[in-house]
């Protein structure tokens, strides 16, 4: 479970914010933010995509680094909230 | 090259694929314009319910940034007219506007009775060297430059941080931008981002300029003083976003505001005279018009017919005005 949540938001970031080539060589702790990945809209497209991939509801309060920055931080975010959902 | 039968986005666009019926991905997954219509509904609702927490509040309810361009013309006008919104309103001069721009600006915030502050950083020690640099190098990462040249990035970042620092500052609780439907999705139009959010990001702009200007470079953005005061960062509204776009009703409303179309401008940018200069150089470095996604979405939206759309890519430039940005550039 848990690989493949990483592997889909690997997918989704490398189509949509590295124009499809990991060129980038985009590394599990690697901040999408600092490395300027995605932008302030980019966080509202990442944040739709994964309420809609995995039905889960993303608070404003949550959209912080601590849980969207990196593909480790999204995938034990997106775990919790699975977690807490059941 | 093939072009997407519906929109204009061409095959072989980073991440675009045609179906068997020549239709672009974007076209297929495009709302439908009846779920379109609801989703603005419900950010212009959402917006209303904001304004009425957060209006009276402070000196000014909303800080808009005023290129003197149509669209945050109309943006403007919108916001006093229609939402009864204090403003201050708040242009960056980034060297390049045009001189009917100015009378614009003027006509603009006279005629809609709104206080207006106007900032110009130094030329030659910052923004000359941004803009050489943004021309040659790859400054930005590669998302970034889909929807905008390296320049105009550069641009909109500084106003971006601009911005929020005044807001803090003023304790103003929104940030208006004029962004086109075509430039920003409906989901982004009411966005309030953490302190934390923000600041990751502002490194990511603010780190590739500190490389260029060094540490004077601090001065347009965020400090420490402003992150201490998390309660006072503002909601960004782009309000073209849930609202109605008719080019030529917008056209008409705003010469009745005393607007007109400055000399010089190309078809895609009518307040900055770097833009067609601006274009030319991304398309070299990147083999793509900065203003693809915006066009097309236009067109997919049902704002532009597509042969209209077709006309807005090739760069028009006037080279009277190229070769002045250039030699103002020192390029």
């Amino acid at each position: 479970m848990s690989g493949n949540i990483k592997e889909e938001l690997k997918k989704f970031i490398v189509d949509n914010y590295l124009l499809g080539s990991d060129s980038l060589n985009l590394k599990d702790d690697d901040s999408f933010l600092e490395k300027g990945i995605i932008d302030s809209i980019g966080v509202i497209e990442l944040t739709s995509f994964i309420q809609r991939k995995y039905d889960i509801k993303v608070k404003v309060p949550e959209i912080i680094p601590e849980n969207l920055d990196t593909l480790n931080n999204l995938e034990a975010y997106i775990e919790r909230k699975l977690k807490s959902s059941k | 090259m093939r072009l997407c039968k519906r929109c204009v986005m061409p095959e072989d666009f980073p991440h675009i694929k045609f179906d068997e019926k020549g239709i672009c991905n974007l076209c297929r997954e495009e709302l439908s314009r009846g779920r379109m219509a609801e989703l603005k509904k419900e950010y212009r609702e959402k917006f209303l319910r904001r304004i009425k927490r957060g209006r009276g509040k402070g000196p000014y309810d909303i800080l808009m940034c005023y290129s003197g361009g149509k669209d945050s013309t109309y943006t403007l006008q919108l916001l006093k007219d229609v939402y009864k919104l204090k403003i201050l309103a708040f242009t960056f001069d980034n060297g390049f506007i045009p001189e009917r721009t100015y009378i614009n600006i003027r006509n603009v915030v006279e005629k809609l009775d709104i206080d207006h502050i106007l900032f110009k950083p130094r030329f030659a020690g910052v923004l000359k060297k941004i803009f050489r640099k943004a021309a040659s190098a790859s400054l930005y990462p590669p998302k970034a430059l889909e929807r905008a040249s390296a320049i105009c990035t550069s641009c909109i970042g500084l106003v971006k941080y601009l911005s929020l620092k005044i807001a803090v500052e003023k304790e103003i609780p929104f940030v208006g931008f004029g962004w086109s439907p075509g430039q920003a999705p409906v989901t982004s139009s009411i966005m309030k981002l953490e302190p934390a959010m923000i600041r990751t990001m502002e490194g990511a702009l603010k780190g590739p300029m500190k490389k260029i200007i060094g540490e004077d470079i601090n001065t347009y953005f965020l400090e420490e003083r402003h992150y201490a005061r998390p309660d006072k960062f503002p909601c960004f509204v782009h309000p073209l976003g849930f609202s109605d776009y008719d080019e030529k009703k917008i056209l008409a409303r705003i010469k009745s505001l005393g607007w007109e179309k400055p000399y010089g401008v190309d078809l895609n940018a009518t307040n900055c005279l770097l833009n067609s200069f601006a274009d030319k150089t991304h398309i070299s470095k990147y083999g793509f018009h900065p203003y693809l996604l915006e066009i097309a979405a236009f067109v997919r939206g049902g704002y532009m017919k597509r042969g209209e759309g077709l006309r807005h890519l090739p760069i028009k430039k006037n080279k009277k005005i190229v070769d002045a940005v250039r030699r103002k550039l020192g390029l």
